[in-house]
């Protein structure tokens, strides 16, 4: 069973919500409502999170990510649709139960930290075992452990304001922690920090991802940030969720221009792996005399990888002949090609989505709400985006 | 735009709650009563300056050394001024208004950072209780609570709510959105997100509310002085009554001592107790580095014991140290420590003899209080019973308005000084002023000015309305509004330069005894006849106090003895009156003497300075009132001891217009609503006759705009009538015109109107026996005639300067006319010329009188006739 399950979220700000629910689902514009004064943050909704998956939501500012990441703890309450956590329908739990919830399985990590400035850094790290009503040794201790796992040993008894803007957000990642809840939420948690920390704090992520086995969502603008730790990807426009996929989906088959606008900027050769962009083995077989057979390629070949092998390290084999590099899967078969035009191409402009090889749909994929609607020009969303922030 | 009576449906709203929340304002009152009296008996009972200790303890710790000294040096000055007291009084005040306040402020604010709804609604309310003028809600808080603390206490907290309310709102408000939303994000209820994050991040902003709280409860204090709350304020009040600098300098530099005081300490408590502050603290100790002996402050728990202790010993001395002062023992002592309550407002003859007879009591055994209060306030407090007698009132005339509405709850016990007078008064150095007439053509001489004081003063009025038409001044003069003190400081000043001054005056005044002053004679009796000044107690005292009252009921004093007494309290200065008193006495024993409680002859030169124990002598017997022409014991204000103007003739609706308006001053704040000027309507319609007039001299708009110095937009707007002249203006105007500003009113009333005045459709059951008056004139013309029925009286005389005619329509009504009675029967007339004295009662119930009269406003001007 997955972890959170939102069904077919809404959520409208403003007068008369449900009417605009009604309006929307009959096609209107979100435009036409704003015009009115009512703001539709979020339109239809639909994902799955897999327990142990970091699942990253996308989009401009504005675009309904912090509405949304709201609304699956219950700080806000969707206007229509469902949000299931284990199974249990948060929107019909009372004030109460969504708070007990809050307090021990969901957890959340803000874009400026706040941290709380009239308390200690262990203050700060054990309050929501304070809020649990722990006794304050145990929480003391857990809080200390839960630094300690943020790299924060030893600061336990400095005060915020003593903190660079990192080290203020290891305390608000350990606040987050120490509850041991299953569920992280993450708005833009590294979006203020400047990029080299981001960087750090983004390894740090991944490396305790990969003992605590969380399930997170992380809500960013930066693509970049989104391909790094994304096992799976929502980008997010105007309120709707525009695509879903992983990170080579979205990298090499944008569902619209507005995807594609972001990922204009991506340094695609650290992003997608070689198994984003091999071609079928069979494409290359029977060439020429040299390569009839998957051990001729695999010979043949001036390097093996493997399909999740960033193609940064496929440019120096493959200018080195014309023999394409061979993709081979744990048991050293051969599972795909990439030849050296191949490997050119995607580092252009992104394929159309007639002309993309089959990458298959993602494992588990909820039907991935693609908005084909002709998109503005990507210059003029931005313009929006800014107008509104 | 017809007339709103928001002010008399405050007025009735008011009367409505004081009858049916009365038990509600007696709970406040208590509650605020007992914490203001647990709290100054608290602040009062340490010896001064050990107090001080304590309180310089506490500014050591919060702010350090030198704040801690300079708060001892500060303490000990008001201590050294003998102002102490009336400092702890003060500080209770604040504190008390401060807690309640708080106890309101919080939550209020609390509610309303969390409701839009209630900040909408909470928003506009809090700007209208600032805005309003502050001692507004003094006069409601009289009447619901009585004169003392607590009006005062009550109208700080409704002044201090709204930047309590206001700053709890926005600190909570102003908390970051994402710390509210980090607390809800790990599962906080509300209530803690509330007081483990809003409150405590809050803080700084709240505090900063506490400290703008306790100042404008101190300013408040000095407002509050006015009725009675006593403290630095009463003395800044008592000080501005007798224009005695010092003591206000004393009293205003206590007041900012307190306040530098309470700002500092709250200043600091609001980093202190605030986690925000301390840490801000921290860091700035951290930033320093070494740690200096000037920043040195003592910890928390070094401090509160040396306070605890310090302020165990001065507690100790305060309670066991001083003793009561005795009080007279054996015969003279009648009032075996009985309390009375003595109200007084500062004027001087009010002063003089209120301190005259607390001496006189306390020399017989009675506890004293004397309060300082403002009019209004003081006959509120004596029909609330919070006073027992005050000496100083106007009667008949110019506190006929209090008589009017209080006098049910009240006993008058006679006049012990009289008659009073109002007067222009003018140095004995300027030569050849003798009379008001005199003045006339002088005006060069007095730089035009006469200086007058409080503008609301029925005396002003009089002034203006009468005194400068009867002697033609009203074009050379002019009146210089401004305040009793004002005009005492001027005169002083001009005396001093012997410089020409006229100012106005009245008598009793010490300023008769301390300067050499002329009245000016006033030979065609503008000013009217003076009024008594009466004791009068609050309704029941006669029966409590059967001795003072009737000591009381036997007490005057001449004029000579009045103004003595007053130049040497004045002299004594604020604080000392009693002192002067002592020693007036000395000089004056015969005023004692004159009432003396004891058997025998009165100590005539008995020992000064006060009441010395063991002082006495046989029992009281044989106590007689000494044959002065006194008044009757009960004086009910129909006493005719001074015409007032006429009802017809002054104000269309006769029941409300007994003894309303008198010539005298003190009228005050709380007549307000009385003076509808007669002038507006008369200004309005005078542009007819400007225009009639001009066109009859032949004169265009511009030449009368040339002539008078008035534009000629403005000219054209006064003809037709769509501005209103002031007086000054409508005399250039007249000149302009070669006329007077009566003939132009008097012109500008021949508009010529017909109107029918129908008998009411009332049946005739109804109208046997039902007392009605009824206009039938309306508007405003030469002529006015009302018709009263059924059993009416005048209740006092009158006289007026136009005649009168009445026919008896039915029934039969009696007349009094210059001392001789005439009776009227059905279809009797009499004629009245102007001048004379006159009242009339109705004698049936079924009477029906028509009363006919020139109007007060015709002037006869027969110089003018011939035009
Ligand atoms: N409380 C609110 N009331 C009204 N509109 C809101 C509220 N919160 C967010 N919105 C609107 O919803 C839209 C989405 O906001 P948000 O979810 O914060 O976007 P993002 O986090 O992607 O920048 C924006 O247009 C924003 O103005
Ligand atoms: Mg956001």
């Amino acid at each position: 069973m997955s972890r959170l399950q939102a069904e077919h979220l809404y959520k409208v700000f403003g007068r008369r919500p449900e009417e605009a629910i009604q309006r929307l689902e009959g096609g209107a514009d979100r435009d036409e409502l704003r015009a009115e004064g009512t703001t539709a943050a979020v339109v239809d909704a639909s994902f799955t999170v897999e327990p142990g998956q970091i699942f990253v939501v996308m989009g401009l500012s504005g675009s309904g990510k912090s509405t949304l990441l709201r609304m699956l703890n219950g700080l806000l309450a969707p206007t229509s649709g469902r949000v299931l956590f284990d199974g249990q329908d948060l929107t019909a739990l009372t004030g109460g139960e969504l708070r007990a919830v809050r307090s021990r399985r969901i957890s959340m990590v803000f874009q400026h930290f706040a941290l709380f400035p009239h308390r200690s850094v262990r203050e700060n790290a054990a309050y929501g075992l304070e809020v649990q009503g722990v006794p304050r040794a145990e929480r003391d201790h857990r809080a200390a452990e839960a630094l300690a796992l943020a790299g924060l040993a030893g600061w336990e008894d400095s005060w915020p304001d003593e903190l660079s803007g990192g080290m203020q957000q290891r305390v608000g990642l350990a606040r987050a922690l120490a509850t041991d809840a299953d569920l992280l939420l993450m708005d833009e948690s590294f979006s203020a920090l400047d990029p080299l920390i981001r960087r750090d704090m983004q390894d740090q992520l991944l490396q305790l991802q990969k003992t605590l086995k969380k399930t997170i969502v992380f809500i960013t603008h930066d693509l970049n940030e989104a391909m790094r730790l994304g096992d799976r990807i929502a980008v997010m426009r105007d309120g709707r969720i525009v695509q879903l996929g992983s990170a080579e989906d979205i990298l090499v088959t944008p569902a619209d221009d507005y995807v594609a606008s972001f990922t204009q900027d991506v340094d695609r050769s650290r992003v997608l792996t070689a198994g984003a962009i091999m071609a079928d083995p069979e494409t290359v077989l029977g060439e020429g005399p040299e390569r009839r057979s998957a051990e001729d390629v695999l010979a043949a070949a001036p390097a093996t990888v493997r399909a999740d092998t960033p193609i940064i390290e496929l440019f120096t084999p493959c200018s080195t002949g014309e023999a394409p590099v061979a993709v081979v899967d744990g048991t050293g078969a051969l599972t795909g090609v990439v030849p050296r035009a191949r490997l050119l191409a995607v580092l252009g402009e992104p394929m159309t989505p007639s002309s993309a090889p089959e990458t298959g749909p993602p494992a588990a994929a909820a039907p991935a709400p693609v908005d084909r609607t002709p998109a503005p020009a990507p210059a003029e969303a931005e313009a929006k985006a800014v107008a509104r922030a | 735009m017809p007339r709103l009576n928001i002010g008399d449906w405050v007025d009735s709203g008011v009367d409505w709650l004081r009858l049916h929340l009365e038990w509600l304002f007696d709970a406040v009152s208590a509650v605020v009563t007992g914490m203001y009296d647990g709290i100054d008996a608290a602040l009062s009972a340490p010896e001064p300056l050990l107090f001080a200790g304590v309180l310089a303890i506490a500014a050591w710790w919060l702010r350090g050394l030198l704040a801690g000294v300079l708060a001892f040096a500060g303490f000990a000055l008001i201590d050294s001024i003998q102002l102490w007291d009336d400092a702890m009084s003060t500080l209770s005040l604040v504190l008390v208004a401060t807690l309640v306040t708080l106890a309101i402020a919080v939550p209020l604010g609390v509610w309303a950072s969390r409701s839009t709804t209630v900040s909408a609604v909470v928003r506009p309310v809090l700007d209208f209780m600032q805005t309003m003028p502050a001692m507004v809600y003094l006069i409601p808080g009289i009447i619901f609570f009585g004169v003392g603390v607590v009006p005062g206490i009550i109208a700080t907290i409704v002044f201090a709510l709204p930047p309590g309310v206001r700053m709890t709102e926005l600190g909570i408000r102003q908390v970051d959105k994402e710390l509210v939303e980090a607390a809800e994000a790990f599962g906080t209820t509300p209530r803690d997100t509330l007081f483990r994050v809003q409150l405590p991040l809050a803080l700084p902003t709240i505090m900063a509310g506490v400290n703008q709280v306790i100042m404008l409860g101190l300013s408040m204090v000095v407002i509050a002085g006015m009725v009675g709350g006593g403290g630095l304020g009463g003395a800044v009040y008592r000080a501005i009554g007798n224009v005695d600098i010092g003591l206000g300098f004393e009293a205003g530099v206590s007041i900012v001592i307190l306040a530098m005081y309470l700002d500092r300490m709250t200043g600091e408590l609001g980093r202190q107790v605030s986690p925000l502050g301390r840490r801000a603290a921290a860091r700035a100790v951290a930033a320093s580095g070494r740690p200096r002996l000037r920043d040195y402050r003592p910890r928390p728990a070094v401090a509160l014991t040396g306070a605890v202790v310090l302020a165990l010993v001065a507690g100790g001395i305060g309670i066991f140290g001083t003793e009561k002062s005795g009080r007279p023992a054996g015969a003279a002592d009648i009032g075996k420590g009985r309390q009375v309550t003595i109200g007084y407002i500062p004027w001087d003859e009010g002063i003089a003899s209120t301190f005259l007879w607390k001496e006189v009591l306390e020399r017989r055994g009675f506890e004293v209080e004397t309060k300082q209060l403002e009019a209004g306030a003081l006959y509120t407090g004596l029909a609330g019973g919070q006073l027992d007698f005050q000496t100083d009132g106007w009667l008949p005339v110019t506190h006929a308005q209090y008589w009017k509405k209080y006098g049910d709850r009240l006993e008058d016990l006679g006049s012990w000084y009289g008659p009073t007078s109002l007067e222009l008064a003018v140095p004995s150095y300027v030569d050849g002023i003798d009379s008001l007439a005199d003045l006339k053509g002088q005006s060069g001489k007095f730089k035009g000015r006469i200086i007058g004081i409080e503008p609301s003063a029925g005396m002003m009025g009089l002034l203006d309305d009468k005194v400068l038409d009867a002697y033609g001044l009203g074009d050379e003069y002019e009146v210089v509004d401004g305040s009793t003190p004002g005009m005492l400081a001027e005169l002083k000043r001009a005396y001093q330069k012997k410089e020409p001054i006229v100012t106005t005056l009245w008598s009793p005044h010490w300023a008769y005894s301390t300067y050499d002053l002329k009245k000016l004679k006033d030979p065609e009796g503008a000013w009217g006849k003076g009024d008594g000044v009466h004791t009068i107690a609050r309704k029941g005292f006669a029966a409590d106090q059967p001795e003072i009252s009737r000591w009381l009921k036997d007490f005057t004093m001449t004029e000579k003895q009045l103004t003595s007494l007053e130049a040497l309290i004045q002299r004594a200065g604020t604080g000392e009156e009693q002192h002067a008193v002592r020693a007036w006495l000395k000089e004056n024993p015969e005023v004692e003497g004159e009432r003396p409680p004891r058997g025998g002859p009165p100590p005539r030169n008995g020992p000064p300075g006060g009441r010395p124990p063991g002082r006495g002598g046989p029992a009281p017997s044989g106590f007689r009132p000494p044959a002065s022409p006194h008044r009757p014991p009960t004086c009910p204000p129909r006493a005719p001891a001074a015409p007032v103007r006429c009802a017809v003739c002054a104000r269309p609706e006769p029941e409300a217009a007994y003894g309303e308006t008198g010539p005298g001053r003190g009228a005050g704040r709380m007549d307000a609503k009385d003076g509808k000027d007669p002038k507006e309507t008369e200004r309005l319609r005078v542009g007819a006759a400007v225009r009639r007039r001009r066109r009859a001299l032949d004169l265009t708009l511009a030449a009368v705009a040339e002539r008078s110095g008035l534009s000629v937009p403005f000219l054209s707007q006064v003809e037709n009538e769509r501005a209103r002249p002031s007086t000054r203006s409508l005399q250039r105007v007249a000149d302009a015109l070669e006329t007077t500003v009566g003939r132009l009113v008097e012109a500008s009333d021949a508009a010529r109107t017909i109107a029918v005045v129908r008998a009411p459709a009332d049946t005739e059951d109804d109208l046997v026996y039902a007392r009605r008056t009824r206009r039938l004139v309306r508007g405003r013309h030469q002529l006015e005639a009302l018709e009263f029925t059924g059993e009416y009286d005048t209740e006092g005389e009158f006289q007026h300067r136009n005649d009168e005619m009445m026919y008896v329509a039915d029934g039969a009504v009696e007349v009094e006319a210059e001392g001789r009675a005439h009776r009227l029967g059905r279809g009797d007339t009499l004629f009245l010329s102007g001048g004379v004295r006159h009242r009339w009662r109705a004698t049936v119930p079924e009477t029906r009188l028509v009363v006919v009269t020139v109007a007060d406003h015709i002037v006869e001007t027969p110089a003018d006739t011939t035009r």
